[in-house]
């Protein structure tokens, strides 16, 4: 079962470990859009939105222009995008920084560094078919 | 941001640095855990701070203010930036440029700050700066923790002092 997905980070490098991150860890998504902050997540979400839809966004905290933080915010007030669910990868993990993203409707967290199997574990509670055997 | 003037401001006052055994405990597991899970480098251990010798490193500093502040400077052999970008992005050596190298000395400085932050302030509120490349390990004037790899070495130095 493939999905569509989006990996908002502003480090390409970190784009590309997590797309393969998940192809390693047996994960396969047909569609990845790529953003670089919140609001151009949030401008390829709704573009996207008229000719598909997405199903997982995974996204950093710490970027330029719209962080983490905001682009949650903004998808759930967001009727057409609130019931996507957002992943948050990155290196803030403290106690008040998770607690506060959880509170705006982040599915999960994961902090880096992670192996792939941490990546595995998070997206098959949230998609309980999604592999690729 | 000028990280040189700033680095060397900071140990003119009362910081800590890498001698405090403490401190150069949470480095150590905050490195040896990013190496292992993410760039699957499994280092020799020296476990004692020194002076740095490499003087072709590549170096990138992170800053960070909060509940704390302070820097955290990695440097790596250039002979290891290949290699290391290339086991990050499961890409074969041949396929790593220049700019895939710097780019992943900053992903990775950022990741061993915020691996190390969040040891030493599970509770607090921190904010890491986009980590910059600089020219000279000098500019991080603390002592460094050095990890021997098969490609040359990482090394780790760290400043730390209470918020302003």
């Amino acid at each position: 079962m493939s999905k569509c997905l989006m990996i908002v980070d502003d480090s390409p490098v970190m784009r590309l470990f997590v797309k393969r991150t998940l192809l390693a860890a047996g994960l396969p998504f047909d569609t990845c859009l790529e953003a670089a902050n919140g609001v151009d997540a949030l401008e390829k979400l709704r573009a996207f939105s008229l000719v598909g839809s997405i199903d997982l966004i995974l996204t950093d905290i710490n970027m330029p222009v719209m962080d983490g933080e905001g682009l949650l915010f903004e998808l759930k007030r967001d009727v057409a995008l609130a019931t996507i669910p957002v992943v948050v990868v990155s290196t803030d993990s403290t106690d008040q920084r998770v607690g506060t993203l959880m509170k705006l409707g982040a599915s999960d967290y994961v902090r880096k560094p992670f192996p792939p199997e941490r990546l595995s574990q998070v997206l098959s509670g949230i998609f309980p078919g999604w592999s690729g055997q | 941001m000028d990280t040189q003037n700033d680095t060397q401001n900071d140990t003119q006052n009362d910081t800590q640095n890498l001698a405090n055994p403490a401190l150069r405990e949470v480095c150590r597991q905050a490195v040896l855990e990013v190496l292992e899970t993410m760039f699957f480098e499994i280092p020799l251990d020296e476990n004692v701070p020194s002076p740095i010798h490499e003087p072709d490193a590549l170096i990138a500093c992170a800053r960070f203010d909060g509940s704390m502040k302070g820097w955290l400077c990695v440097a790596i052999s250039h002979s290891c930036a290949s290699p290391l970008a290339a086991g990050f992005l499961g890409l074969e050596e041949e396929e790593v440029g220049e700019e895939e190298c710097h780019s992943m000395l900053i992903e990775l400085t950022n990741i061993v700050c915020g691996a190390t932050l969040s040891r030493l302030e599970p509770a607090g509120r921190l904010h890491i700066q986009q980590p910059v490349l600089v020219e000279s390990p000098h500019t991080c004037d603390s002592p460094w923790l050095r990890f021997p790899l098969s490609c040359g070495s990482f090394n780790a130095a760290l400043s730390t002092g209470p918020a302003s």
